[in-house]
This record gives structure tokens, sequence and C-alpha cells, in this order.
């Protein structure tokens, strides 16, 4: 009995961790590039999430199938990340790193109220069957939706693995992260490297974003911005820009949340990711410094 | 032979800068400097720390805006290029520091060295070659490479896509007294094999050794230009630059 709570908690910290896993890489691939921590970067989330939602209602015309309605609404986000980096932070990307910060609160602003003003407040789904969860091994119990969120996961971060080792342009990223000025005078154009890494960014978050919202349906146009502070707990515990790092950091601020959420109150859930954030600016401070990938 | 206080010009050098204005904010540092390069040639900057060296190296790969000047290879305006578009046109550049990616493996260096080159596999083999020290290392990453294992790191980077003319910052800063003779005589292979190179250098006396031209500047003009013999053998330029 003992035994079989802890693996079925460990199981839910494995499924909020690859949701956050996603997100984290997303957040800290941009970083790794653009040396600035995107506080726009929540919007991607929930973009993804209405996306889908809409996409799947046929808002925008036929109704799509729900994964088809979710790969559609992810690059849809991909571009809108590489648009909003175009028109607010390329214009300003040699003022360094603060600047960009700073506008990157605003953007943030500006695409919630949008989503807002044009959704309203009011809480959305998605169209998911209510599941039953089944038993695996006698030991954890989880529905084929949370499942699949694991499996999603574990996919996004190999496939993250095999862009950054094994193809051009991961190398032109690493290259890029690894000094820019060196990466154009070898003849890299780090613009373009640029925009595919907001690209790539941006359709990360709207996937964590989907994710989320098969999980922990219903949502409302502030759940990305709500759910930055766990993605940032994970990103700086990993070291910011740091891939590996921030899939590393995912699973344990899933394990954290999810440990506490079972043996301490479930009150806090959040609170947990938050503790740590702060435990790591405290005894870690070079986390928010980072490095490259 | 010109005498050493004229500067030649050659109107029919494969690299032509001419009147290169550049500097850091307000700050000016080069006031209209000359330099050409012709092919297969080695040249030689040199003057007092301050004089706008590195400047001219950055400035001339566009690194630097350009204020005023213009840069011709081949007869073609390069003036407008930005840098990334300046390896694809048969320039390379080795930076004095950081010039590796030290996140990279030396096999990755290597490749984004390739980006631009038209048969790879070819040219790594030739690095390889030139530098077994790498082909031993190749999977090893840049950052845990020894000083002088980097720089030539960085030049095989550079050399990747066989330039026709190679910019080198200090190829011997940081080296082991012992490794500077080597490093100059990679320069050397580097001609032989058909690029030209025009190098910053604070070890002149070593460097004059495989330099055919040499540039002085001063205060961000250009102060002589000579023959490597004929600076080697003046009393003038040994007095003031080359110290004992």
């Amino acid at each position: 009995m003992v035994l079989d709570n802890l693996l079925q908690t460990v199981v839910f910290g494995l499924i909020e961790g690859s949701v956050i896993a996603v997100g984290a890489v997303g957040l800290t691939l941009s970083y790794g590039v653009t040396r600035f921590i995107n506080f726009a970067y929540g919007e991607f989330l929930t973009y993804g999430a209405y996306l889908t939602v809409f996409l799947a209602a046929g808002l925008f015309g036929s109704s799509l199938p729900l994964p088809v309605a979710a790969v559609v609404a992810i690059v849809l986000v991909g571009l809108l990340g590489v648009a909003v980096s175009r028109v607010f932070f390329e214009p300003i990307s040699q003022r360094g790193a603060l600047p960009l910060l700073i506008t990157s609160i605003g953007v943030s602003f500006i695409l919630r109220n949008m989503l807002q003003g044009w959704v309203g407040v009011s809480a959305k789904q998605l169209p998911v069957p209510l599941m039953r969860r089944q038993d695996y091994f006698g030991l954890v119990r989880l529905t084929d939706l949370e499942l699949g969120v694991i499996v999603v996961g574990v996919v996004t971060m190999l496939a993250i693995h095999l862009l950054l080792q094994r193809t051009m342009l991961g190398k032109r990223m690493r290259a890029t992260s690894g000094n820019r000025s060196l990466a154009e005078v070898a003849g890299i154009d780090t613009t373009n490297v640029v925009r595919q890494t907001w690209f790539i960014s941006a359709a990360a978050g709207a996937l964590s974003g989907v994710l989320y919202a098969v999980l922990f349906s219903p949502f409302r146009p502030v759940v990305g911005f709500e759910y930055l502070i766990v993605i940032f707990a994970a990103t700086l515990l990993g070291g910011i820009g740091r891939p590996y790092g921030a899939m590393l950091g995912a699973l344990f601020i899933g394990l954290a949340m999810n440990f506490g959420s079972t043996y301490l109150s479930a009150n806090y859930t959040r609170a947990y990711a938050f503790l740590i954030l702060v435990g790591v600016l405290l005894v870690r401070p070079e986390g928010i410094r980072g490095g490259e990938f | 032979m010109a005498d050493i206080g004229t500067i030649r010009r050659f109107d029919d050098a494969l690299f032509s800068a001419r009147g290169i204005e550049t500097g850091y904010g307000d700050l000016q540092v080069l006031y209209g400097v000359d330099v050409d390069v012709q092919a297969d040639e080695i040249v030689l900057l040199f003057g007092p720390n301050g004089a706008g060296k590195s400047t001219l190296m950055r400035a001339l790969f566009k690194q630097l805006p350009l204020w005023d000047g213009t840069i011709e290879m081949d007869g073609q305006d390069f003036s407008t290029l930005t840098s990334n578009e300046m390896v694809p046109n048969g320039v390379a550049y080795v930076p004095q520091t950081e010039n590796v990616f030290p996140n990279l493996t030396v096999g990755e260096n290597l490749d984004i060295g390739s980006i631009h080159a038209a048969d790879p596999e070819e040219r790594r083999e030739t690095m390889f070659d030139l530098f077994p020290k790498l082909g031993e290392r190749r999977s090893q990453d840049a950052s845990t490479l020894s000083g002088g294992e980097r720089q030539m790191l960085a030049m095989a980077r550079a050399l990747m896509p066989d330039p026709d003319l190679l910019l080198i910052d200090e190829p011997s800063a940081g080296l082991a007294p012992q490794l500077i003779e080597r490093a100059f005589e990679h320069v050397d292979t580097i001609r032989q094999a058909g690029t030209a190179v025009l190098m910053v250098e604070q070890n002149v006396k070593a460097a004059l050794e495989v330099t055919d031209r040499a540039y002085a500047l001063d205060m961000g003009e250009n102060k002589f230009e000579a023959d490597a013999d004929t600076i080697r053998d003046s009393e003038r330029v040994r007095d003031l630059y080359l110290g004992k």
C-alpha cells in the first residue's frame, strides 16, 4: 500500500514532469541563443491550448480531429513566436538582456489581453474523453491520455536531442549559443538561426500548453502565464540555456510537486515549484546566469 | 625595392582595402588605412599596442561597421557584405581570442567550418593531415583543448571552406615559446596550399621569417609598408618595433 502510493506519486510526477520538460526545453533554447529570459513564453502555452480548442471546435471552418488541431496550433504558435521576435525583439536585440526582458513582459501582457478580449475570461476545455485509469503491472494506474503525455514528452526530448546533436541546424544553434559573434565569422547567418530557434521554442511552448490542457482542463487565458513559474523553476534548476539541464530540472520539479501534494498538502502544488525556484536562486544563483548548449 | 616610408599600391592585388575608417561608438580608431594583399602572399600587420591592428582586422571582416573606405576582392566590392557573407566569398578570419566554439567538439567545430565548403570530407582530411592532433581529439569538446590545440582548431575551422584569403589575429598569442615557430610554419603551409594570409602579430621577429610584406600601423594610420627583407634589415624598424 505504501509502495503503491509511492510509485503512483512517482508516475504522476513523471506525467507532469513531461509537460514541464517540453515547456522548459523550449524556454531554455530561446535563452541559449538570445541570452534573455522571455517572459512572454507562457503565452505560447496559452495560445497553443486555445488554438487547439478552436481548431477542434471548428471555429475557423471545419472542425479538425484533436491531434490534427494540436499539430496545426503548434505550427501556428511557432510562426507567432517568429513574428513576435521580429516585431518586438530583433529591433532592440543590440541593447542587452534587460530591455529585452522587460519588453517580453510587455509582449506577454499584449498577447494575454488580446486573447482575453477575444475569448473572455471564461474557462475552455479540450474535447478529450473522460477515461478510466488502467492498471499497469498491478502497481500503478494511469489513463491512456496520461500515458500518451509521457510518450509525447519522451519523444519530444529525443527529437530535441537529435536536432541538437545530429542536424546541421542543431549545430548552428549550438554554435550561435556558444559564441554568436564567432558564429557570424564562421559564415552562419545567425539572424536566421535565431528565427528558427524562436519557431522551435514557441512551438515547444504550444505543445506544452496542449499537454497541460489535456491533463488539467479546463483552463483560462492566464493558464500559461501562471504555469510559467513552474517552467522557470525547472529551467533555472537545470541552468538556463542548457536543454539537458532543463529536462532533468523538469523531472525533479514534476516529482517534487506531486510528492508535496501527496505527502504534505495538495493546496500548495505550485508553491513547491516556487520554493525550489527560490532555493535555486539562494543556493545556486549561477543557475540564472546560464550557459550554452 | 621601395623605400621604407611610402605605401605602395598594388593595383592587381587579390584584396584591397582603401581608406578604412572605423571605431567603437564615438571613438574613432582608424583614420584611413590602406592594405593590399596579393595572391599567395603572407602580409604582416604590426605596430605598437593601440595602433588599431585588431580593429583593422575586425573592420575588414565586417565585425565593425565601415565609417569610410572600400574593400575589394578580385575586383568585386565587398564593402557592403555582412560578416557571415565574407566566408562564401572566399575570406576567412581567425579572431585573437574566443576563436573556437567551446561547447562543440573538435569535429563539430569543423562541421561549422564546412557550411560553405565545396567538399567537406576532403577538407576535413586535409585539416587532420595538417594538424594531426585535431584528428586524435575530434570527439573531444573544444573547451578541453590546450591553448596551442585551440589555435590549430581555430585555423582549421577557418580553412575548411578553402578560402582565398585568411585573416589571422595573432597566431602566436598565448602559445608556449617552442610552439610559436610551429604556428608560423603552419601559416606558411597554408600559403603554399594557395591561401593568401594577412596576419596581425606582436612577435614581429618570428613572423617576419615567413612574411613577404609588412605594414606598420601607428595611431590608426599607415606608418610604412615594405618587403619583409627590407624591414628585417632596417635599423629604424629594429629600434622602433623589434627591440634589442
